[in-house]
């Protein structure tokens, strides 16, 4: 049983606050969905969290199995057990996934001759082309070959906790289908993933069911609920919280007059 | 092996020449536009002699398939092995060439500077390959040279000539041993209408040896030639190739991987020459700098009014994989015609840090992340090198100068923490 444990995570851009005491618990085998507008601030969350460059961590914690995750570098992290599918996975020249995949086997102490068999299998089970597993990563790749490609990678990784940054933009039926599927298959059975799924849209939904629902805009989780809650959002949008969002660029004195936890109370939705 | 070699008398009298023009030669200086940003001025040329033969000796290393393999010691031929798979193809030293002092230096041209003039006054053994018309031979011709000696000056120079329709590929390794000492080779490639020449010198010199290369090329009609450096050694290592396309049609790339570490400067100067209607070239240049390691790559096209329909590219790439490591890049165009399509581009840039967070996020340790995007970078370069049996080789090399220089920071950084 693992559980990553996101307590009251603040974090900066510059000088600007993109995270604001963000509070978020994933365990084994649990699907969380984390739903908002765009420029809300999700990508950064699961940036943050992995450990991408650029942002600045100002107060909170984030542990993984009571292992606090901030002081590592990105690769322990992924060793730790995280992974991260990316919402635009880079393009690195003269890499190929099976290059990459080995070296981080063998800083995981793992057999590669072992490897090599799942990444044909996981490709296989997902539909990726195994002529790419040689190729370079993710360079002129369609949308759907490079979340394919995330997501043979997450198959291959076996983590705890898998992070999905919009896993379902620039996704056709199918591709959406086979991952979502992949997905799907890791969270139950002998693998118990936790998925934390970053989304703007409910379709993710059809195959990767959520346990748990979370609205997050402006920098905070702002309700908490089950897949009623996706059902709500896609009927009234964002709208509700999109004054929140608005208010981000005031000044802090009149910043979310309501109170965050208020707020969320008043739905009667919050977690906890 | 003799002490002393025996020249043709006419090679006699072209060095006690070019020894008297030497000597009253002016030494090249910073001021001077082609020797701009280089360390010329910290080097004195009057210090470096000949070595004798029989000084330095080391094992040579094998390139499997090769067809002959020419070691060179100290300047002199040590040995030449060659194998029933060299076919009608010819090796011979300049004295014994008919046509020798015809051939000498005819690409190159007359010596302009102090170096060229020195390099003259100690030219002795050098290498003529004649591929005769029509024949192929795919598998290399290595030259294998090495010295190590203080004060030491060794002058290598390789002529290989394709006649038409024939073609040849040549593998010269340079290395060098830890003394003080100086090289300055020479390497002219003729390829005649229709045919290919394939020629790569991995430059794995000690770090106290300066080195001043001289290439020149000239590409006939329909002819190809593909001429690589790998340069990875050396204090300071100049390398100046000149291609030159002067038959229609033909076809001439320029290739480089380079990486500096430590204290030494890498310094490139290309000259692509288009003298004749519908001819191509492409150069690429790729080049890593770490430690306080400096690179030059100064590069110049020139389209004559007598090549129409020429096309030339130009690229230089740099990585930047420290602080005070230092890569400075000049492409230059000049052309005298309207109907060619030209393009150049240079870089200088370091590590990609998404490229090495995507790495890392999937469980790959930061230096191997580097590690891998630093050969990815080159891959692109040496995988187009026209020896197939060295690439691995110079991927290796490239590894394992990038595995050195981290472990020397991670050790800077660790009594950093200790003081």
């Amino acid at each position: 049983m693992s559980e990553l444990v996101i307590t009251d995570l603040h974090a900066t851009v510059g000088t600007k606050e993109i995270l604001k005491g963000v509070s978020l618990t994933v365990r084994s085998g649990e699907v969380h969905a984390v739903m908002g507008p765009n420029g809300s601030g999700k990508s950064t969350l699961s940036h943050v969290i992995t450990g991408k460059p650029g942002y600045t961590v100002t107060g909170g914690s984030v542990t993984l199995d009571g292992v606090s995750l901030l002081e590592l570098p990105a690769w322990e992290r992924a060793k730790a057990g995280l992974f991260l599918a990316m919402q635009y996975p880079t393009e690195v020249p003269g890499v190929s996934l099976e290059a990459m995949l080995k070296s981080s086997a063998v800083a995981a102490g793992r057999d590669f001759a072992a490897v090599r068999a799942r990444i044909a299998e996981e490709a296989e089970a997902i539909g990726f082309d195994p002529a790419l597993i040689q190729r370079p990563l993710n360079v002129d790749l369609s949308g759907g070959e490079k979340k394919r490609n995330e997501t043979v990678q997450l198959g291959v990784l076996n983590p705890k906790i898998a992070i999905l940054d919009e896993i379902d933009s620039g996704l056709d039926v199918d591709a959406m289908r086979a991952v979502t599927r992949r997905v799907e298959a890791a969270t139950n059975g002998e693998d118990q993933l936790g998925v934390l799924a970053i989304t703007h849209y409910k379709r993710l939904f059809e195959e990767l069911e959520p346990d748990h629902v979370h609205v997050f805009a402006a920098g905070i989780i702002q309700a908490s609920g089950g897949a009623e809650l996706a059902d709500e959002l896609e009927r009234t949008g964002y709208g509700d919280y999109v004054d929140l969002v608005e208010v981000d660029d005031t000044p802090e004195a009149f910043h979310n007059p309501f109170g965050e936890t208020t707020f969320a109370d008043s739905l009667n939705l919050h977690e906890g | 092996m003799s002490n002393a070699s025996t020249f043709a008398p006419w090679l006699e009298k072209y060095r006690a020449a070019a020894a008297g023009q030497f000597s009253d030669a002016e030494a090249p200086s910073n001021t001077d536009e082609v020797w701009r940003y280089s360390r010329i001025n910290t080097i004195d040329l009057h210090r470096y002699s000949p070595v004798p033969a029989g000084t330095s000796t080391v094992d040579a290393m094998p390139i499997e398939g090769a067809a002959a393999t020419v070691i060179i010691r100290d300047g002199h031929i040590s040995s030449i092995d060659r194998t029933d798979g060299l076919g009608k193809v010819t090796i011979s030293t300049i004295s014994e060439h008919p046509n020798g002092d015809a051939l000498l230096n005819s690409l190159r041209g007359d010596a302009t500077d102090a170096i060229a003039h020195l390099h003259d006054a100690n030219v002795g053994d050098v290498i003529v390959i004649d591929v005769p018309r029509g024949v192929h031979l795919p598998a290399p011709i290595v030259i294998d040279t090495y010295s190590n000696v203080d004060g030491g000056l060794t002058c290598p120079h390789t002529i290989v000539r394709a006649a038409n329709g024939s073609s040849v590929n040549v593998f010269e390794r340079r290395r060098s041993g830890d003394a003080d000492q100086m090289v300055i080779p020479v390497v002219e490639l003729e390829a005649a209408p229709d045919a290919r020449i394939g020629y790569l010198v991995a430059q794995q010199l000690g770090a106290n040896t300066n080195s001043f290369e001289h290439h020149a090329a000239n590409v006939g009609q329909q002819a190809n030639v593909t001429s690589g450096v790998a340069a990875f050694g050396g204090a300071y290592a100049r390398t100046r190739a000149d291609i030159r396309m002067i038959g229609r049609g033909a076809n001439g790339d320029l290739l480089s991987a380079y990486f500096g570490d430590g204290d030494q400067m890498l310094d490139f100067r290309t000259f692509q020459e288009h003298d004749a209607p519908d001819t191509t070239s492409r150069l690429l240049f790729k080049g890593a700098v770490t430690g306080r390691a400096q690179s030059v790559y100064s590069g110049l096209i020139t389209v004559s009014e007598d090549a129409p329909g020429t096309n030339a590219f130009q690229t230089n790439r740099n990585l930047k994989l420290s602080k005070d490591a230092w890569a400075y890049s000049v492409p230059n165009l000049e052309i005298e015609q309207n109907d060619v399509a030209c393009s150049h581009a240079s870089t200088v840039g370091e590590i990609d840090e998404d490229q090495r967070f995507y790495l890392e996020s999937r469980g790959v340790p930061t230096t191997a992340a580097e590690q891998l995007l630093v050969s990815g970078f080159f891959a692109e370069v040496i995988e187009m090198f026209p020896i197939d049996a060295v690439k691995i080789e110079l991927q290796e090399d490239i590894d394992a100068a990038l595995a050195a220089d981290r472990a020397a920071q991670d050790a800077e950084l660790v009594s950093g923490g200790v003081k």
